[in-house]
């Protein structure tokens, strides 16, 4: 009897664990997922940081622009250094575009020279849809009260075109700065743009 | 000599599948095509120019409409033009609806022509005009390739321009698939708490019978669209109850978009444009 109670406990513990909706200016739903190396991180081991959240498929077109332009990259190196957690989460269930195994992750993101916190799968998508991530890029800033800031675009220029990133309005490194300086994140929201997840 | 035969097969087949070119090959394989298609034209009476991109697009692969929904970007058609000459924008079809467990889409799968208007001045000396198509889509499926592509073609102005049956069918059934601008429709819109409410009235007894409406705005970001369009029909008015997007920070003064009509096999689609009420 005991042992049936334990069950539903841990079951109904983590329907609810999963089952909010990620809402701006409100606590981000916590999360626990592996990641690459198989090291299991949450979103609470993080309390008082900032945390970006960034849904990747490094096969989606729009990522290969951030990539290959180390637009990604850059903005992954100048936040971390400022003690700046950032988490790449990939949604892709198994066979589907973007689900690799854990050393081809390693293997592309070393190529890439990525320099997120980690990189977390999201195999199940339970994640990625408690964030209502649409996209791949899908980015998310979270302040270091733990509440939801910004959702939305990297930029303000959906297209796949590298050309297009020099003139375009980074709404994360805008959120990042202004967080850094202790103001408001005033755009808090933008529409995404890419390739949907592939959940 | 058949078995020289065989075995060359089977060394070309093992050549292509461990060859590096072979990725190459298959990732630059083409899943859709684009030609400029221009309507008739006669010189002197004619100031429009009518001219379509016909996209033809291989089975379950699909082209964004302006508003591409949860994800995509919207297809774009540059044309640059001699002097004295410019363009309209695209004149978009009713979009179709693709619509998957967590998000909606909407675009066009198959075959669809997108058509622009060239306008030509009285005062423009006609002759031979190079007219160069710049094409940036993404092409989906259960993947996403970009398909940007560049037409050139040239076409004298000089002579009467007619149509073949095939061409001239494609720019009927486009224009059919067109939303209508000019309509006795009543728009209204407001937010009862987040909710909007957009209400049509003076809807007449054929639009009434139509099954299913749904309305699709032009602007990104404002909808949820798995969410479902609720609507109440009083007499001949129908209300739409829309959820706003997850993330919306704000609420629009003014909504923009096409209010969809379908029912026994036909669809109707109606330009709206409206302020919102707070």
């Amino acid at each position: 009897m005991l042992k049936k109670l334990v069950i539903v406990f841990f079951v109904l513990f983590g329907y609810s664990c999963y089952s909010q909706t990620a809402k701006l200016n409100e606590a981000a739903p916590n999360f626990t997922l592996k990641d690459s190396f198989g090291k299991v991180h949450s979103l609470s081991d993080f309390e008082g940081k900032i945390v970006v959240l960034e849904w990747i498929n490094y096969e989606c077109p729009f990522v290969k622009k951030h990539y290959n332009s180390k637009n990604m990259q850059n903005l992954q190196t100048k936040y971390t250094k400022k003690d700046i957690v950032w988490l790449a989460i990939c949604s892709s269930a198994k066979n589907k575009q973007g689900n690799f195994s854990n050393d081809e992750i390693n293997e592309r993101s070393k190529k890439h020279g990525a320099k997120f916190t980690a990189y977390l799968i999201d195999e199940d998508g339970k994640v990625g849809k408690m964030y209502g991530a649409k996209t791949t890029p899908h980015m998310y800033v979270i302040n270091k009260e733990g509440k939801l800031v910004y959702a939305g675009g990297i930029d303000d220029t959906r297209s796949a075109d590298i050309d297009d990133i020099e003139t375009a309005k980074n709404f994360i490194t805008a959120a990042l700065e202004e967080l850094l300086a202790g103001k408001p994140v005033s755009i808090q929201s933008s529409k995404p743009y890419g390739c949907s997840v592939k959940y | 000599m058949k078995n020289k035969i065989s075995l060359f097969t089977i060394a070309i087949l093992l050549f292509s599948f461990i060859h590096p070119l072979n990725n190459l090959f298959s990732q630059n394989r083409t899943n859709a095509a684009a030609k400029l298609i221009f309507d008739s034209f006669i010189p002197g009476k004619d100031s429009i120019l009518k001219v379509g991109v016909l996209f033809e697009l291989e089975k379950d692969w699909h082209i964004y409409w302006r508003n591409p929904g949860d994800s995509g970007i919207p297809t774009s058609i540059e044309f640059i033009l001699p002097n004295g000459l410019h363009s309209s924008g695209i004149q978009w079809p009713v979009p179709s609806i693709f619509n998957y467990d967590t998000e909606v889409n909407f675009g066009y799968e198959n075959q669809v022509m997108l058509m622009s208007d060239i306008f030509i001045p009285s005062s423009y000396a006609l002759g031979s005009i190079k007219i160069t198509a710049k094409i940036e889509a993404l092409l989906c499926k259960y993947i996403c390739i970009p398909f940007d592509t560049i037409l050139n073609t040239t076409i004298d102005l000089t002579s009467d321009k007619t149509l073949n049956d095939h061409a001239s069918k494609l720019f009927e059934e486009t224009e059919k698939l067109l939303p209508i601008s000019n309509h006795n429709l009543i728009a209204k819109a407001n937010y009862e708490i987040e909710n909007l409410h957009l209400s049509i009235d003076n809807l007449n007894e054929t639009q009434m019978k139509y099954d299913s409406f749904l309305f699709l705005p032009y602007e990104n970001g404002l909808f949820s669209y798995t969410a479902e369009q609720k609507i109440v029909r009083d007499g001949n008015q129908i209300t739409l109850i829309v959820e706003p997007a997850q993330f919306r920070t704000q609420k629009p003064d003014s909504l923009e978009g096409i209010l969809v009509m379908k029912g026994n096999g036909s669809i109707q689609a109606y330009e709206i444009k409206v302020p919102i009420s707070h």
